[in-house]
């Protein structure tokens, strides 16, 4: 199997965001990686369903997300108990990654339905369209909307935001924010 | 908790401040939510930009080793032995012989690179 070095080199630019959602996804480094690597496997296994011109990254995010929620599938039973149970095995990895002051935040995110989860990974942080969310999730431009827009409040609950200002890694930040006059008026 | 429609012409009953919730007690409520229900716009930012400030946490490690040499196996492995068994060893990441490899992911491999498989053999 031979790739077009513009292949290649637009899977591998790929990878960064694509692990990202990974771990973000699953909440495990190991369980991520291995995603990406069966993601990168199967995508250059069909490399001739790849059209050239089209955008490598969200074909690859499709791939992930179809490969996780199978995987899911079969892992159901041992994940489905949640009532943040899940979740809060996270808690027990602080070699989980990042830095700590996303802790808070990553648990509420592990905490989100899966489909609203994927959703807001989707176009919140990974940067799609939502149109291009919805091709990569196979479902409606508005059914993406409306599991973002319930993703966003679901995560405000969990982290009690009351406003902007509670956001921040900790009272240090939060207060560096009020300080400088950062008004939490809804307008 | 009536949904006022929008297609009505006037409301009879003036509701200056209609309640958001009747049952919650708390008074954040008010802050988070905009009338119809959502998020502030503040909100709504801030938790985009947390989410995104996570996400690029782990963005900018870039490319780990071993997928620039999964790729990198895996075209070597069908361009040298395209007949023989194509399954590709997948997890010893460590085990891989990167001693004629390139690393740059954007070079071609070229065919002196040695397979994996043949640790055992000369």
């Amino acid at each position: 199997m031979k790739l077009q070095p513009s292949v290649r080199e637009a899977m591998l630019g790929a990878v960064p965001s694509l692990r990202a959602f990974a771990i973000s996804l699953s909440g495990n480094i190991d369980r991520a990686d291995d995603l990406v690597q069966e993601t990168l496997l199967r995508a250059i296994a069909n490399i001739h369903l790849f059209q050239p011109g089209t955008n490598m990254s969200a074909w690859l995010f499709t791939i992930l997300r179809n490969l996780f929620r199978s995987e899911y599938r079969k892992r159901r039973r041992e994940i489905e108990d949640v009532d943040g149970a899940y979740a809060e095995s996270l808690i027990s990895h602080p070699e989980q990654h990042g830095r700590l002051e996303f802790e808070e935040f990553r648990v509420a995110l592990a905490k989100l339905p899966r489909d609203q989860r994927e959703a807001l990974l989707i176009v919140g942080a990974s940067g799609f369209s939502y149109e291009e969310a919805a091709a990569i999730c196979d479902c409606a431009v508005g059914t993406i909307k409306s599991r973002v827009n319930r993703a966003r409040a679901r995560l405000s609950d969990l982290l009690s935001i009351r406003n902007a200002d509670d956001f921040g890694p900790d009272h240090t930040t939060r207060a560096i924010l009020t300080a400088g006059g950062r008004g939490a008026d809804r307008r | 908790m009536k949904e006022q429609k929008s297609g009505k012409p006037s409301l009879p009953i003036e509701q200056p401040e209609k309640p958001l919730r009747p049952d919650s007690t708390m008074q954040t409520e008010t802050q988070i939510r905009a009338p119809q229900g959502r998020l502030s716009r503040d909100v709504q930012r801030k938790l985009g930009e947390t989410l995104q400030a996570m996400f690029h946490e782990i963005v900018k490690e870039g490319v780990p080793d071993r997928f620039a040499k999964l790729l990198e196996q895996i075209e070597d492995k069908h361009q040298a032995a395209p007949a023989r068994e194509s399954t590709v060893q997948l997890t010893k990441a460590s085990e891989l012989d990167t001693t004629g490899s390139q690393c740059d992911p954007l070079a071609e491999p070229h065919l002196q690179i040695r397979k994996t498989g043949d640790k055992g053999s000369s």
